[in-house]
Parts: C-alpha cells; sequence; structure tokens
C-alpha cells in the first residue's frame, strides 16, 4: 500500500502525461489504463496516507464488482459513502458490477433515505459507519469495506428507467424532497475530462478535496479527473474543522485544494505554514468574500479559483482568479446562453441561464413530475435556477435565483421539505419556511402557526428527520400567522410577528 | 467548569444572533446538539471555541463530547491543564 511520501517521491511521468479515454469509454476502461501508465503511484489515499497504488485501486474494485454481482439484488443501490479510498474503490466497484449506485448525502436521515429508496426503488443500501443512519434499525451485514455496512431492503418497486444509467446522484429538488438524476459512465468520463482540461492537472498533482464524495464539487473535480491525470487524491480523514483541515494540509502539501468557502473562511483565521507547494485553490457552491480571498492570497500567495457546476449537467465554468466575482468561462464543450425572463430586467444582459454540456444527466430515477426532459429546451439546453448574463469575453456572472431553493454555505435546501417535515407535528396549523439574510449570510427560516408547540419541540422533530443541514436556523412560533383576506399567509408581513 | 459552561453557552448566542438561548439548566449529554444548530452554525462554534479557549479539537475526540455543554468543558478543562502542565 502507498504512502503520501510516495506521491512526492515517485518518478515524474511527463507533466503533460494524461491517460485519454477513447470515446465511448466506461469508468472501468479509464481505470484500467491508468492502472497501466501509472501502476504503483498512489491513487487515492487518506490524509493518514493509507489508501490504493492505481494497480490496487483496480484490483480493488474488480474484486468489489464481483462482490455487489454475487450480493446486489437488483439494481439500484443506495449508496451513502463516508470520506475515504474504501468509499471510491466501492463507487467504482458497484458502477463496474451495474448495481447504479445513488450517491445519497451521508446526513441524511433514515426517514430521508426511507422516501428516496422507495422512489427509486433502490434493493439495498451500503452506508458509512459515519453516515445517519443507524445499522442495528436495518437487517445489516458487513460488507469487504470495513467501514462500510450493507443490508437489503424490504420489496420495492423494480426501477424502469435504468437503461443505459451508470449511476445517481442527487438534487435537492423544488417538489418536497431531493431527486435522483440518472447518469451514464460516459457522463462522467467527460465530466472529468472537462475538469482535466480546465485546472491543467498532470500526474504531479495531489489534490486534497474537502468535499464529501456525494457534493458535485468533489465528484466533479476531485474523483475520475484526478485518476484521468495519474494524479494522487487525497481525502480529508478528520472532521471538517479548520484546525484539522490545516494539520492535512501541512502533512499532505497538496498543490490543489477544492472546498467551500466557509473552509477557507475558517483556514484563513489562525493557519500558517500551509501554502507550500500549492499551485491551485478552487472554491464553489457559494459567493467567497473578497476579505477570505485577500487573506487566503496573504497566506498562500494564490488567488482563489471558481468553479460553478450543476447537479444537473456537471461542471460548468471556471475561473482562474482573472476576474473576481464572476465564475469564469465555460469548460470545454459546455455551451451557455442566457434566456430572457419576464420578472427580471435585461436591461444589463441579465436572464436565465441556460446550460448544454457533454455530462448532463439522462433522466430523473424516479417516476414523479416535472420529468428532466421539461427541464430541457428544444435544443438539449437545460433551464437552470440561476440568473446571470455574460460578458464580452465570454465569462459567466451568476446575479439570483429564481424559485424558491436556499443556499446555506453551498447546501442546497428545498424549503417546501422541510415545511412538509415540520407540517406534520401535532399541533402545528401552518408553516412557512424560506430564505431569509441574517449577519452572517443566507439562513433557513421556519414561521411555525401553533398555540401549543415551542421551540424545542419542532427542533426535537426536525432533528429526527431532517438531515442537520436543513434544519431551521431562525424559528418563530406564533398563535396565528399573519394572512390575507383569501385566507392565505401574508408572507410580506412574516418578520413583523412579535413586533 | 460552570464559568467555561457559561461561556460555552454565550457563544452559541452569539453566533446565532441571539436566536438560539441555551438553558442554564440543560448541560448534559446531547444538550448542545438537542439546540439545533445546522452544520454551519456547529462548524463556527467549533472554531470559536478553539479560539476562545486557546486549543484545537483532536481529530478522534468522540462525538459525544462535541453534543454536550459538561463534556465539552471538561474536554477544556483537561487541555488546558495539559497545556499549562
Amino acid at each position: 500500500m502507498p504512502t503520501l511520501d510516495d506521491t512526492r517521491t515517485a518518478e515524474p511521468a511527463d507533466a503533460r502525461s494524461t491517460t485519454e479515454p477513447a470515446a465511448g469509454a466506461a469508468i472501468l476502461d479509464v481505470l484500467r489504463a491508468a492502472a497501466g501508465t501509472y501502476g504503483d503511484k498512489p491513487a487515492v489515499v487518506d490524509s493518514t496516507g493509507a489508501g490504493y497504488s492505481y494497480r490496487e485501486f483496480l484490483a480493488a474494485i474488480e474484486a468489489g464488482a464481483a462482490w455487489f454481482r454475487d450480493r446486489a439484488p437488483r439494481p439500484p443501490v443506495m449508496f451513502v459513502p463516508g470520506n475515504g479510498p474504501d468509499d471510491v474503490v466501492a463507487l467504482y466497484a458497484a458502477i463496474t458490477a451495474g448495481s447504479v449506485p445513488l450517491v445519497a448525502d451521508k446526513t441524511w436521515t433514515a426517514e430521508e433515505c426511507a422516501r428516496i429508496a422507495e422512489a427509486t426503488g433502490a434493493s439495498a443500501v451500503l452506508a458509512s459507519v459515519d453516515s445517519a443512519l443507524d445499522r442495528t434499525t436495518l437487517p445489516a451485514t458487513d460488507s469487504p469495506w470495513p467501514k462500510l455496512w450493507w443490508a437489503e431492503l424490504g420489496p420495492t418497486r423494480r426501477n424502469e428507467r435504468l437503461d443505459g444509467i451508470g449511476f445517481g446522484r442527487f438534487t435537492s429538488g423544488t417538489t418536497g424532497m431531493p431527486r435522483c438524476l440518472g447518469f451514464t459512465q460516459q457522463a462522467a468520463v467527460n465530466a472529468a475530462n472537462a475538469w482535466r482540461r480546465s485546472a491543467e492537472l498532470t500526474d504531479r498533482d495531489t489534490v486534497l478535496c474537502l468535499a464529501t464524495l456525494n457534493n458535485g464539487l468533489a465528484f466533479n473535480t476531485s474523483l475520475l479527473s484526478v485518476f484521468l491525470s495519474g494524479a494522487t487524491l487525497v481525502l480529508h480523514a478528520g472532521r471538517p474543522i479548520p484546525s484539522s483541515i490545516a494539520r492535512s494540509i501541512r502533512k499532505v502539501q497538496p498543490t490543489v485544494l477544492t472546498a467551500f468557502p466557509f473552509v477557507f473562511d475558517g483556514l484563513v483565521r489562525g493557519s500558517s505554514d500551509i501554502g507550500r507547494g500549492l499551485r491551485l485553490s478552487v472554491s464553489s457552491a457559494a459567493p467567497l468574500s473578497p476579505e477570505t480571498a485577500d487573506a487566503w492570497q496573504a497566506l498562500t500567495g494564490l488567488r482563489i479559483c471558481d468553479y460553478y457546476g450543476l447537479a444537473e449537467v456537471g461542471p460548468v465554468t471556471f475561473n482562474d482568479s482573472s476576474a473576481p466575482g464572476s465564475v469564469g468561462v465555460p469548460l470545454h464543450g459546455v455551451e451557455i446562453v442566457i434566456e430572457p425572463v419576464a420578472e427580471v430586467d435585461e436591461a444589463d444582459g441579465r436572464g436565465r441561464v441556460l446550460v448544454r454540456t457533454a455530462s448532463m444527466a439522462a433522466r430523473y430515477l424516479d417516476e414523479r413530475e416535472p420529468f428532466f426532459a421539461d427541464s430541457l429546451t428544444d435544443e438539449g439546453f437545460l433551464r437552470s435556477k440561476d440568473l446571470g448574463r455574460l460578458d464580452e469575453a465570454g465569462r459567466l456572472w451568476l446575479v439570483g435565483r429564481l424559485g424558491q431553493v436556499v443556499n446555506v454555505a453551498g447546501r442546497k435546501i428545498d424549503p417546501t421539505e422541510v415545511a412538509n417535515v415540520i407540517r406534520e407535528l401535532p399541533g402545528v396549523t401552518e408553516v412557512v419556511v424560506r430564505g431569509e439574510q441574517s449577519a452572517s449570510g443566507e439562513l433557513l427560516a421556519a414561521y411555525v402557526e401553533s398555540t401549543t408547540v415551542d421551540r424545542a419541540a419542532v427542533v426535537a422533530h426536525c432533528r429526527g428527520r431532517l438531515a442537520v443541514y436543513k434544519l431551521p436556523q431562525r424559528i418563530t412560533i406564533a398563535g396565528s400567522l399573519p394572512r390575507n383576506a383569501a385566507g392565505k399567509v401574508n408572507s410580506s408581513a412574516l418578520s413583523t410577528i412579535g413586533e | 467548569m460552570n464559568e467555561i459552561i457559561a461561556d460555552l453557552m454565550k457563544v452559541v448566542t452569539d453566533i446565532t444572533e441571539g436566536e438560539v438561548q441555551p438553558d442554564p439548566a440543560q448541560t448534559g449529554d446531547d444538550s448542545i446538539r438537542n439546540l439545533g444548530l445546522n452544520s454551519l452554525r456547529m462548524l463556527n462554534f467549533l472554531v470559536t471555541v478553539e479560539d476562545m479557549f486557546g486549543i484545537e479539537w483532536e481529530d478522534d475526540l468522540p462525538e459525544s463530547v462535541l453534543g454536550s455543554f459538561e463534556q465539552m468543558a471538561r474536554y477544556i478543562t483537561e487541555q488546558r491543564d495539559v497545556q499549562y502542565a
């Protein structure tokens, strides 16, 4: 098994050498080619140095695929990964076996996972011991990976929407629960290639990924793109606390760091000696404060670059930090069009961002409406919920969002899902959940109509049913919510409750 | 220890801009977790506590320490004792 030191002492191949996938190549073909080229070089390790060389990685995936073929009743399976090398092996093993892993969030509660399993027909779950799921509530057994357990789920309906699908990823949705998008293996390869080119990843790179594996930032910038390049992926083994991350950075000395803005916010507050060897810092999912960008430059000598991607289409743009505030230019093979929308002033070219890529989802893997095709134009562009404009240099600037999805530090939350959960609480007669601004950014606010429940009851009810990141942080409880003449809750008057 | 717990509760109130006011009588198991802080606010809380008390959270720290005012205060006391020993 390789160590991190092997990453730095391995004989470097040509700095520009990469493993070019053939058109139509499946993920295993890419990994097989990488194993042939990079052999004993570390492919994926955790920040303690434990993990797999390229050759070991391929062998472990093939062995894991055999296990899935033997054990998985039928596709899809729900996969709730932790953040270690074995999780990456299990992901590609499940894809290789045709088990169609649906890559879920490890903070989702049992109730959330059960709803998704029902909607997608998942026949089993492979879950991390670090996930919010409790294996004792299911007929769980061990798996080949020590920190992942396996449980077959009760009879669910067969999913008839899996033709050509390699894996599933989730979007927050706007209809009360996350929706699962199905992708082909080729879409993942295309996404990885698009990012590899823009980030100029090579076999000399060590990529430290601080996003969880289910997240688009990790999935699109730090998995297959790394292996296509012959680079080494390092996964942070500790908590996502800046002091722990700083220890990992000092130990690993990555050349590429991918993280959310709040991680950079934390790292600049007292870290030192973390810039050695770093050539690229990538932020995503939420705006980065100018103060943090400046502090990071003072600390490391680097500007933070921005990545913009959408769950439905994969990587979209990259800003090499030359235009602060922009999310940059389209990646290779990505087309962007701005569509005028009635409710937005078009004077400066703002409108809905339409995107077409070679890494788009094929379809939703549930039967609910709207269908994925409904969100596409006749030309195959995704109508995103983002508002933006393109400048004369072709750079995209995001200026807002359409719809009600709330972005809390890069995590997208559907307020309807949270409101539905609170509404189940006995004694609650009406609920409004929405995003509101606070001194520290956008937060989720819940207005609860009840004469019997208190804040503690709402929190306790939500904690058992919603992932931690979805918990409303501003909870207002009133005997009656303000209503208009038609009896509907008057949203504009909610913030005056208690005044 | 009570002083540390009071400081920890004040940090919670500060980072939530007064929206969460811990009950001084609730300091046992899950007393922090029961406040319903989301992931981001929990992270802010932990970072602020590190700065305030001059400690660093160890990677192998049991989750229970981060979920209880009493256990967290005890951990901070122990860390300070080690630092000043």
